[in-house]
């Protein structure tokens, strides 16, 4: 595995996109959160109220905020993945002495170290900004570092699976992004209201989203009707089955297809 | 050294091969040859495991198909794939490193391709024919055993064309396999010791150069009295065609019949030759007759 990710490396070490967009997501997290501390620090009462820097809630409040811009991340891989179909050294790669199955570990290799990167992102924002608070302890709360890596994996996971399924970068982006920042808001809600109370959850990136809900808690809440939500352990199992189902139908795709 | 069994590849409804076998002799210049769409390269990239073949079964060394088995085959399939935002020298590196071999040879191959003044230069500034030579020193990298080249002179010029044809022949002569399809016939009659010719997906005939030749010489004669010299040739046993040409005649014959002999049969029956010739039917003349 070291070996495939030493040659992972070597096919981005000196790729300007791969460090524009990994700076830009190690730069975006923090000013996102920081301008939401600012908002805060507008209204004593509500920042009291929510006591949002405060640990443990610190933790939750930066993976909620951090993770609007886990699509970032995901365009990553989705451009390292149409990039080797484009340029056709998929083809390269098996023909130079890779079997198939060590492409594709490669690439769960190359998404596993991402996800590592985008928790350890969050985890140094919310040690930042929750000592900064001064409130609480941070060894509280902090099974939610689990959580956090599951939710980048899971948000990789749609990445990984539009990146091997389409064949265009432009395609694949923009299926993702219209599907991270508006559709499955609108289906989710759609099935909250029309269909069943939470059943929205049931949805690939939304399991994750509810299982981090941050302050959209008390939208929840108000919104059920009475009706009891999924629990945190259940989405968190619902996401990994998203995870493991998309993981297995790009591995299918990739060791059965003609490339 | 490469063994096809019954290997068949259907794209929906077009069969691109049918029951191909043949094999490949350890040392030879191999050359698979076709018109286009014929499966030359369907054929390859199965053997390279970038295509999935539906029925039959390859091996390589004599042995099952295995990853490893890959690194000892130094490829060129259609297109020259490289990371277009990296360098020569990077794109090696990365070549080098799946092949599992050491960074010392990347000078040499690329030298080697008249490649090394533009060695730090973006893949996706480069010509054509600079692409090309890139995929032919990626494929010479590590000095593999068998060399697997699709087009191998696609994009190049004149000179980059003979320079080529030179580099495979001399890397025949220090005892490579080379497995080349090409359309260009004359460039695989001038460096192939065996050639396989394919159609349609089917094998039409796969053997030695001079096997796949061997039958077709061709003699071309003429006569001051051409009438006289007509007779005798028709009345010859083993005369398989005989038409008029230049003022002569071009006749073949079933088993190969010598110069000599038919020089002697026409000087006994009282025609004196003013003109014999030994004609090789071209590699082109043989494709057409083949595939047409």
């Amino acid at each position: 595995m070291t070996e495939l990710l030493k040659i992972e490396w070597l096919k981005v070490k000196a790729y300007r996109t791969f460090w524009l967009l990994s700076g830009l997501f190690l730069a975006i997290v923090p000013l996102i959160l920081w301008s939401y501390e600012l908002i805060l620090k507008n209204s004593k009462q509500i920042a009291a109220f929510l006591g949002a820097f405060s640990f443990p809630k610190a933790w939750e409040t930066s993976a909620w905020i951090g993770s609007a811009m886990y699509p970032i991340m995901g365009i990553l891989l989705i451009i390292f993945l149409t990039n080797e179909n484009n340029f056709r050294t998929i083809r390269q790669n098996i023909i130079d002495g890779w079997s198939r199955d060590q492409y594709i570990l490669a690439k769960f290799g190359v998404m596993i170290t991402m996800a590592l990167y985008m928790t350890l992102v969050i985890v140094a924002s919310a040690l930042f900004f929750g000592l900064r608070s001064g409130q609480g302890d941070p060894t509280d709360g902090m099974g939610m570092i689990w959580l956090i890596f599951v939710q980048a994996m899971d948000y990789l996971a749609v990445a990984l699976f539009l990146g091997v399924f389409m064949k265009r970068a432009g395609v694949a982006i923009a299926i993702y992004v219209m599907y991270a920042y508006v559709f499955e808001f609108f289906i989710s809600r759609l099935i909250d209201f029309k269909v069943k109370a939470h059943m929205g959850a049931l949805l690939p990136l939304e399991c994750t989203d509810r299982m981090i809900p941050g302050e959209t808690k008390l939208v929840n809440e108000l919104a059920s009707q009475g009706v009891k939500p999924f629990g945190q352990s259940t989405l968190q199992m619902i996401a990994i089955g998203y995870i493991l189902l998309f993981c297995f139908l790009a591995y299918r795709r990739l060791k059965r297809s003609d490339l | 050294m490469l063994s096809l069994h019954q290997l068949s590849k259907r794209y929906g409804p077009v069969q691109a091969l049918k029951g191909v076998s043949f094999d490949v002799p350890a040392g030879s210049v191999f050359g698979v040859l076709g018109p286009n769409g014929s499966g030359k390269t369907t054929l390859l990239g199965i053997v390279m495991d970038v295509l999935k073949a539906d029925a039959g079964t390859y091996a390589w060394f004599g042995q099952q198909p295995h990853h490893s088995l890959r690194r000892r085959i130094g490829a060129l399939l259609e297109t020259p794939n490289f990371y277009h935002y990296y360098s020569a020298i990077r794109n090696l590196q990365i070549a080098a490193a799946i092949k599992q071999r050491g960074h010392d040879d990347i000078e040499r191959v690329l030298k080697l391709c008249g490649l090394w003044e533009r060695k730090d230069s973006k893949f996706s500034t480069y010509s054509l024919g600079m692409k090309q030579r890139l995929a032919i020193a990626s494929a010479l990298l590590g000095n593999p055993e068998v060399l697997l080249l699709d087009e191998p002179t696609n994009g190049l010029d004149p000179a980059g064309i003979a320079e080529i044809r030179e580099l495979i022949r001399e890397l025949g002569r220090q005892g490579t396999t080379v497995i080349m399809a090409s359309h260009l016939l004359d460039e695989v009659e001038k460096v192939c010791t065996h050639v396989a010719i394919l159609k349609k997906g089917v094998l039409l005939t796969s053997g030695h150069v001079d096997e796949v030749l061997a039958s077709e010489d061709m003699l071309e004669v003429s006569a001051v009295d051409n009438a006289t010299l007509e007779k005798v040739l028709s009345a010859m046993a083993g005369l398989r065609s005989i038409r008029r040409h230049n003022g002569g005649f071009q006749v073949v014959f079933e088993n190969g019949f010598s110069a000599e002999a038919l020089n002697k049969h026409c000087f006994e029956q009282g025609v004196t030759l003013n003109y014999l010739a030994l004609r090789r039917k071209s590699l082109e003349a043989r494709f057409i007759e083949l595939t047409n």
